[in-house]
C-alpha cells in the first residue's frame, strides 16, 4: 500500500514537471521576485515547490529566458525576474504546444 | 534582539551554509542572498522551524541548484571501470607481496650460523615484509586508483562530446551491423593481458633483480647476477614504464571497446610503432645489460665460456640486444597485423 502511495506521488511529480517551466513563464511577463510568484502560483491552483522554483528560476536565466534584477531600495533586497525577448518567443511557442496537447489529452479522456 | 529572533537568524544561516556548501563557488554568493529573501518571507507567516522543514533537506535543495553531471565516472562506463580496477588491485597486490617477500630474503645477511641468529634474522624478514608489502600496497594502490580513474573520467569526457555530436543528426544508417563473433575482443584476453602488464611492470618497477642467474650453495638461495645493468636503472626504468603504461591504455581501449574497431586499431597502431621505438631505444641505445653478467656468471659457476655453442659466449656482443629486438619487434608486427586484419576484414565500419 505504502509502495502504491508513493509510486502515485512520484508518477503526479513527474506528469507536474513537464508544465513547470510553461507555468513559471507564463507568470513572468513582469517583474517579480521569488517568493511573490511561489504565492502567486499557489493562489492560482499551480503550485511550486521553493525550492524547485528557485534554482528553477536560476536555470532559465542561464538558458537566456528570463533576466534578473536585484531590488536593494526596501528594507530587504530582493531579486526580480522577467522574461527576455528569447523568452517571449519560447512561452508562445510552448503555448501553442501545450495547447495541443491538452486538447488530444482531452479527447483521449473522454472515450471512457 | 530577543532569543527567539537570535534562534531563528542562526537557524537560518546554518540551512543556508548547508545548502551552499555544497555549490560552485562563483554562485554562492547570489544564492545566498536569494535563500536568505526567501526564507525572510515565508517566515512571515510561519515559524522558521515549519519553514525549513518545508524547503527540505539542503543536501536536496543543493542538488536541485547543481546542473550538469556531478560524477566522475558515469553509468555507461562504470561496470567496466570497477571490473578493472578490480584486476589492477589484484595484481597491486600480488606483485606487492611478490616483490616484499623477494627483497625481504635476498636482502637479508645469513651470514650468522648460531640458531638464534637464524631466528632472529626470520623475524627481522617478516617485519620487513609486512612493512614492505604495506607500503607497496599502499603506493601502488594509490596510483593505480588514481590512473585508472583517470583514464575512465577522461574517456568518460571524450565519449560526453561524441555522443553529443552524434545526438544531433542520428539516421538508421548510422547503425552498424551486429558484430560478427569473430570481431569480439574476449574479456578473458583483456584480463590476461592487464594482468601480464602490471605484473611484469610491477617486477621491473620493485625486483629487477629476479631477472638473473640464481646462485645457491648447499640448496640454499644467497643472490641472484642480475641481467639487467642496475648501476643505471634509474635511466633505464622510465623508458620501460612508459612502454609498460602504453602496452596498459591499448589493453583498456580493447576491455572497454569489446570489438575490433577503428578506435582499437589505431591505438593499436600507435601503441605498436610507439613501443618499437622504445625497445629500439632501450635496447640499442641504452645501457641496458649488465656487461659483467658473463664474467661474473663463469666465476659463480666454475665455467668458461669459450665454446661457439654457447650463448654466453656472445654477452657483452650486439647479438643478444639484435636477438631479442627481433623477437619483440615480431610480436608487436604480428599483433598489429592481427588487430588489422581482424578490423578491415570483419568490423564493417562506416
Amino acid at each position: 500500500m505504502a509502495e502504491e502511495k508513493e509510486m502515485l506521488a512520484n508518477l503526479i511529480q513527474e506528469l507536474r514537471r513537464g508544465t513547470l517551466i510553461l507555468s513559471v513563464l507564463s507568470q513572468l511577463q513582469e517583474p517579480r521576485y521569488g517568493y511573490a510568484l511561489v504565492e502567486q502560483l499557489e493562489q492560482k491552483g499551480v503550485p511550486i515547490d521553493p525550492n524547485t522554483l528557485y534554482p528553477l528560476l536560476r536555470r532559465l536565466e542561464k538558458q537566456g529566458m528570463l533576466c534578473s534584477e536585484w531590488e536593494m531600495g526596501e528594507s530587504k533586497p530582493r531579486k526580480y525576474y522577467r522574461r527576455t525577448v528569447l523568452g517571449d518567443a519560447i512561452y508562445r511557442e510552448l503555448k501553442v504546444q501545450w495547447k495541443r496537447i491538452s486538447e488530444g489529452m482531452e479527447a483521449l479522456l473522454k472515450e471512457e | 534582539m530577543s532569543e527567539k529572533e537570535r534562534n531563528k537568524m542562526e537557524l537560518k544561516e546554518r540551512y543556508i551554509y548547508q545548502v551552499i556548501r555544497r555549490i560552485p563557488k562563483k554562485q554562492r554568493e547570489e544564492i545566498t542572498m536569494e535563500l536568505r529573501e526567501l526564507i525572510d518571507e515565508m517566515c512571515e507567516h510561519d515559524t522558521i522551524e515549519h519553514v525549513l522543514e518545508k524547503l527540505g533537506n539542503p543536501e536536496e535543495f543543493a542538488k536541485k541548484y547543481r546542473d550538469g553531471n556531478n560524477y566522475i565516472i558515469g553509468p555507461k562506463y562504470y561496470d567496466d571501470y570497477i571490473w578493472v580496477l578490480k584486476i589492477v588491485l589484484a595484481c597491486v597486490l600480488i606483485s606487492g607481496i611478490v616483490s616484499a617477500v623477494v627483497s625481504g630474503i635476498t636482502g637479508q645477511d645469513w651470514s650468522g650460523e648460531t640458531v638464534s641468529a637464524i631466528v632472529n634474522g626470520t623475524v627481522d624478514i617478516i617485519g620487513s615484509i609486512i612493512t614492505d608489502t604495506l607500503v607497496n600496497l599502499i603506493g601502488g594502490g594509490l596510483v593505480a586508483i588514481g590512473g585508472i580513474t583517470l583514464i575512465f573520467a577522461l574517456m568518460e569526457r571524450q565519449n560526453m562530446k561524441i555522443n553529443v555530436k552524434q545526438g544531433k543528426s542520428w539516421t538508421p544508417e548510422q547503425l552498424t551491423p551486429i558484430p560478427d563473433k569473430k570481431v569480439l575482443i574476449s574479456r578473458s584476453d583483456s584480463m590476461v593481458g592487464l594482468v601480464f602488464t602490471v605484473l611484469c611492470a610491477g617486477i621491473f618497477l620493485f625486483v629487477p633483480e629476479l631477472f638473473g642467474a640464481y646462485i645457491l650453495e648447499d640448496g640454499e638461495f644467497i643472490r641472484t647476477i642480475p641481467l639487467f645493468n642496475l648501476e643505471k636503472w634509474n635511466l633505464i626504468l622510465p623508458f620501460l614504464m612508459v612502454g609498460f603504461g602504453l602496452c596498459f591504455v591499448d589493453e583498456m581501449i580493447r576491455l572497454v571497446t569489446g570489438t575490433y574497431s577503428r578506435v582499437v586499431m589505431i591505438s593499436n597502431i600507435v601503441t605498436g610503432v610507439l613501443q618499437s621505438v622504445l625497445s629500439i631505444v632501450i635496447l640499442k641505445m641504452l645501457p641496458f645489460w649488465n656487461e659483467n653478467f658473463a664474467k661474473e656468471a663463469s666465476k659463480a659457476f666454475h665455467r668458461e665460456f669459450t665454446s661457439k655453442g654457447d650463448l654466453m659466449h656472445y654477452w657483452g656482443t650486439d647479438v643478444i640486444s639484435n636477438v631479442v629486438l627481433m623477437v619483440l619487434l615480431a610480436v608487436i608486427l604480428i599483433e598489429m597485423g592481427v588487430t588489422i586484419y581482424k578490423t578491415l576484414r570483419y568490423a564493417v565500419e562506416r
